[in-house]
């Protein structure tokens, strides 16, 4: 009897806890989404489904260059994004529209809020801008409903949206509020060092991140309050050869608690390392067309495989018959060699004592982290899903992400690649040149960096499928010391290069970075050991036209 | 509001961290003036012509907003911005890379990675080395473009047989000028709390839909230096505040309202009872309004344009004509993407108004009555002095606004560069005083018109919809709702009312302008003696593609209420979105 009386007691007692915890604003917000189902449950398309995803999120941004500051700002921001959907799980309005090139999605979003967690002036906006989400839902329901009669049948007949558990899970917890003056000093100190170099044309050592406090309410009894925090150092710099081409290079620094920074003494090193790397490249040749092995470093095969490899298995990409479906039919087939697996593991926020960006506890669609195999021994095993369903995966592994402003889409976590056989460095590159000169070639390549479109290079627009490399050496068969070249491109189907892996490393390269794709910029890390790959092509870059300033430097 | 496009531009919260005070001048001067001679002396690429003439401005742009909503914060930013433009000029003044149209770089922007040197965002802390090396790659990437612009242009020409050999730049006296004025007790709190008040008066009120109080504050602190010897630095000052609300009648026809005060300097917006009085004034005619009867039949009679709308349709009908505006050549004869207001370009010495109206522009003026003028200026862009113009002279056209880019009819500057661009800045439309009447009796004379023509009602307009806030925060707050009110030849009006021949009002809604153009005012009968100041953020005349300066700029027209002789005003007549489904979850 009175273990029972304990146990109910205890059950109430959490219980209560539990509605006492759910902060105000998830209250209002379940209260407005619960009255629309309710007050719409007649109409001819009611929603079957509405979430409120609201961001609270103190931005930080402090940037230096040669020792005086460039920009320093803070910002809060407390924003909504709507997702209303009409239909069913089956058939909805996010139904993919056929041959009409503009089909905007129906959300509204980065809607702003007030800070203070007044119930009126919450209720009204969330009711004025859902009712506007809906509108967008019925008018873009009514043109796919049309659309799916008029077209021929569609070959994947996977659901427009999956069935999910619901999710209750308050994180108590504080955002960030950072004095900005603290770090203006460090970057102060270390874009400093530029200076003597007049040859650098720009350099910048920026501290930037944010700490976000992360709502999620849906029609379905979701309710998740998380934290996520990120912040980089980053410094990057660029020059230009005698004959124009630009030559950037950068380095990040990152760390989940902006209390505990990155080592200064590490991050000097690092600089130095650039600014003897970029004099170097400034009068290194310019690289010769080339076909033959390659080395990559275990940071540039990280950004490779998160590029070229990462977004080809993002679920959703599969559904749209205008994009490659690359690997649309490769499930069960083996893509890469056997000793080679890939993993995806969110829920991972370390590797080897270095903490990892792709962290998370829930993705942005409230469907908990779950770490996901996709190569196992060399066979594709698995796509990256969200809610948004495939044929032949109709549910998610809680990789549904975005930013605010964005609908969630597939996208990429902590991106990890493993070998059951390593060698060490030395014994790769020693490979690397019988591999050369069997195939008579005069040297192999080692690629130590390539940038794309996470890895923060200025000026590059964000794009998610091109790799630039940016270190390149000749390793020459006849041992003699490796040559630096630059103007680099690759070419061909990288993805065949990867077919040609023969030997991979011992170590582990990791790379922190934000991933900017269709559902804006997501943290994102790419971890892997050097590799050695038995062909790859190369061509001449592509060099900018426009000269080095005419007058020397003030 | 003016759209101030922000280096990180998300709506915020921002603390202020950035610096308060001003970069020291002679710094300024002394890297302005040494890149400068060395670039004159020294830049030059084989085989190009080197440049003839330089300039640099250096603009620190502070920028203090926010939005309140029933009573909250929404976001708020401060912030400053240190901007660099530089401009290089090769060829001479009679012919040079300007007033020409490069398709490429006006859509694109060259296709190399070359540096920025417009609108180039450069570090806060600026120091001698710092800006040195900022105009050192700016200069360099402003001369290799200009290079390219100038060979490009004199191909163009080759064959045609050009019409007009009017020079691309006007010579004028250099002078030093200074006329910074910071204000030191500026605290944006203050703001911040007043707005939080002024947004509650909204609270409880379920008619309406949504509701929004704006502030705004933009100092501005202008360094220039060119290679005439023209230098100056000036702080212009920017301020205002604006309220919108927004709702549906049951048929979903849309139902605006907005109020806005403008001045320089903040401290001069109008007392914070004067502004709750205003907002009260909003909040009760929307709500009237919804219930109010529209036009069932199109209305072409005598109007009277009272106070603001007189103001608002001169300002976006009328004035934006009186800006010199140059004809560029272009490649393969590519034309049409200068601004809409040609018409008077080609018209000095011809009629354009009435022989009772003279319109005059005087950038000398600080204050109309108790309102400070926004168009006040003592340095124009180009460091000139601006003049008091005479723009026209019972009813004749006798000159238009210019800066350095001469006109066949303009050839020399009246120092009106403004926001990048010649503008107007403080314009009077003035009657002759035979033809001012009193308000009441401008009245009886829009009567006595009705009775002439037996029409049932006449029309008064006392508020018509401001473009600025039209397309900006009631654009953004109704998620594009408002665009029921756009139409190509026709403006919204806000406040229109049915005169009936006994003199009862009746205020209808739903209401627009039709065909308004620079030729109705040709029609204007009589005026009223009374003279009432509109500030306003005024649309940049160039317009069009590829056009320089801000989108908008701060403008004072100071007009009498005026009565048009027939003009046509109908119900807005199209499909109306519908009104929300659910009810509003705010409670009375």
């Amino acid at each position: 009897m009175h273990r029972i009386i304990f146990f109910f007691l205890f059950c109430s007692f959490y219980l209560n806890a539990q509605q006492t915890k759910i902060p105000a604003i998830i209250q209002i917000a379940e209260q407005e989404i619960n009255r629309t189902i309710q007050g719409l449950k007649d109409k001819p398309n009611p929603p079957y489904f509405i979430s409120y995803y609201i961001t609270e999120t103190q931005s930080y941004r402090l940037a230096a260059t040669n020792g005086v500051i460039e920009t320093k700002s803070h910002d809060s921001t407390r924003l909504l994004d709507i997702q209303v959907r009409i239909g069913n799980y089956k058939f909805d309005n996010t139904h993919l529209i056929r041959g009409n090139p503009l089909n905007f999605n129906t959300n509204i979003g980065r809607i702003q809020l007030p800070f203070a967690d007044d119930d009126q002036a919450i209720a009204n906006i969330m009711w004025f801008a859902t009712d506007k989400a809906y509108k967008n839902a019925i008018e873009r329901y009514e043109k796919a409903l049309t659309n799916s009669k008029v077209k021929v049948q569609e070959e994947d007949t996977s659901a427009d949206f999956s069935i999910e558990k619901p999710v209750v899970s308050i994180e108590n917890g504080q955002l960030y509020r950072l004095n900005l003056d603290k770090y203006q000093d460090l970057v102060k100190r270390l874009s400093a060092k530029f200076i003597n170099h007049k040859w650098i044309l720009n350099s910048s050592v920026s501290f930037f991140g944010n700490s976000i406090r992360k709502i999620i309410v849906t029609s379905e009894g979701t309710k998740i309050q998380t934290y996520e925090n990120y912040f980089y150092i980053f410094v990057n710099a660029n020059t230009k050869a005698d004959d124009g081409m630009s030559l950037p290079l950068y380095r990040s620094f990152y760390t989940r608690d902006p209390n505990n920074m990155p080592n200064e003494k590490e991050i000097e090193i690092e600089i130095d390392k650039l600014i003897d790397l970029l004099s170097k490249l400034r009068t290194a040749p310019y690289a010769d067309v080339y076909s033959g092995p390659a080395m990559l470093s275990g940071r540039a095969s990280g950004v490779f495989f998160h590029e070229i490899f990462g977004h080809r298995v993002e679920g959703h990409r599969e559904k749209d018959p205008n994009s490659s479906q690359t690997f649309k039919k490769s499930i069960g087939q083996k893509i890469l060699p056997d000793f080679i697996n890939i993993v995806f593991d969110p829920t991972l926020d370390k590797l080897n004592n270095t903490p990892i960006a792709g962290y998370y506890v829930y993705d942005d669609e409230g469907v908990p982290a779950q770490k996901v195999e996709v190569v196992k021994n060399g066979v594709f095993s698995n796509f990256l899903m969200s809610r948004t369903p495939i044929e032949g995966f109709p549910n998610s592994n809680g990789h549904g992400r975005k930013s605010s402003g964005y609908t969630a889409v597939t996208r990429q976590s902590n991106l990890i690649v493993q070998s059951t056989k390593t060698k060490s460095i030395d014994e790769l590159k020693q490979e690397l040149r019988q591999i050369a000169k069997e195939q008579g070639k005069e040297y192999g390549l080692f690629f130590d960096e390539v940038s794309g479109g996470f890895t923060f290079t200025s000026r590059s627009i964000p794009n998610a499928f091109n790799v630039t490399p940016l270190v390149v050496y000749k390793v020459f068969v006849d041992g003699r010391p490796d040559e630096l070249v630059r103007g680099v491109d690759l070419i061909g189907t990288p993805l065949t290069t990867f077919a040609n892996i023969v030997a991979v490393g011992n170590d582990l390269g990791i790379f922190n970075g934000i991933c900017g794709a269709e559902s804006g910029g997501v943290p994102v890390s790419a971890c892997s050991p050097s590799l050695l790959v038995t062909r790859i092509e190369v061509q001449k870059k592509l060099k900018s036209q426009a000269k080095p300033p005419i007058l020397p430097a003030p | 509001m003016k759209k101030v496009i922000l280096f990180l531009s998300f709506f915020a919260l921002m603390l202020f961290t950035g610096y308060a005070q001003y970069p020291d001048t002679k710094v300024v001067m002394k890297a302005m003036q040494d890149e400068m001679t060395r670039s004159m002396k020294d830049l030059k690429l084989e085989n190009l012509p080197r440049p003839y003439y330089i300039e640099y401005q250096l603009k620190v742009v502070g920028e203090y907003n926010s939005s309140a909503f029933l009573g909250n914060i929404i976001n708020s930013n401060s912030n400053f911005n240190y901007i660099l433009n530089v401009s290089v000029r090769v060829g001479d003044y009679k012919f040079d890379n300007s007033n020409f149209v490069d398709i490429g770089f006006s859509f694109f922007g060259s296709t190399d990675d070359e540096e920025r040197f417009t609108n180039r965002s450069i570090p806060e802390e600026i120091n001698y080395d710092i800006l040195r090396r900022q105009l050192w790659l700016a200069t360099d990437a402003a001369y290799k473009q200009s290079s390219e612009v100038y060979s490009k242009k004199l191909a163009s020409i080759q064959n045609i047989t050009r019409k007009d050999t009017i020079p691309d730049f006007s010579i004028v006296q250099p002078r030093k000028s200074y006329d910074t004025t910071t204000i030191t007790d500026f605290k944006f709190e203050n703001y911040l709390n007043l707005i939080k008040k002024l947004s509650s008066q909204f609270k409880g009120i379920s008619q309406i839909y949504t509701s929004k109080v704006n502030f705004e504050y933009l100092p501005t602190r202008i360094y220039y230096l060119n290679s005439e010897g023209m230098e100056f630095v000036k702080d212009e000052f920017f301020s205002g505040i604006e309220a919108i609300c927004y709702t549906q009648t049951p048929e979903g026809t849309p139902i605006a309202e907005h109020y806005s005060a403008y001045s320089r300097n903040p401290k001069n917006l109008p007392s914070p009872d004067s502004l709750s009085k205003a907002v009260n004034e909003i909040i009760s005619k929307l709500v009237l309004l919804a219930n109010q009867p529209s036009l069932e039949d199109n209305y072409n009679g005598p109007v009277i344009f009272e106070g603001q709308a007189a103001g608002e349709i001169i300002s976006r009908v009328f004035a934006p004509n009186l800006i010199a505006q140059r004809e560029k050549v272009s490649e393969g004869m590519f034309s049409g993407f200068g601004g809409r207001f040609f018409s008077f370009q080609k018209k000095i010495g011809g009629r354009v108004l009435p022989e009772f109206i003279s319109v005059i522009d005087n950038p000398k003026e600080t204050y109309f009555k108790k309102t400070e003028l926004l168009g006040f200026y003592t340095i124009d862009d180009q460091g000139l002095e601006p003049q008091k113009v005479t723009l026209v002279e019972n009813g004749f056209l006798k000159t238009l606004l210019n800066d350095r880019t001469p006109i066949k009819r303009v050839t020399e500057s009246n120092g009106h560069r403004r926001g990048g661009v010649p503008m107007f800045s403080n314009l009077y439309l003035l009657i002759d005083p035979m033809k001012a009447l009193s308000t009441t009796d401008l009245k009886k004379k829009l009567l006595e018109l009705v009775k002439q023509r037996e029409l049932p009602y006449g029309i008064i307009i006392r508020k018509v919809m401001n473009l600025n806030i039209f397309s900006t925060s009631l654009l953004s707050n109704t998620f594009g709702a408002i665009t029921y009110m756009m139409d190509q030849n026709s403006i919204p009006l806000i406040e229109a009312y049915k005169v009936y021949p006994d003199g009862r009002e009746e205020l209808i809604k739903n209401i627009q302008l039709n065909s308004l153009s620079h030729q109705s005012f040709k029609d204007i009968l009589w005026g009223s003696k009374e003279l009432f100041v509109h500030n306003l953020l005024a649309q940049n005349p160039g317009g069009g593609f590829g056009s320089d300066g801000a989108a908008w700029i701060p403008a004072s027209i100071i007009a009498p209420s005026l009565l048009f002789e027939d003009l046509e005003i109908s119900a807005i007549d199209k499909d109306t979105p519908k009104p929300p489904f659910l009810s509003n979850p705010i409670k009375n």
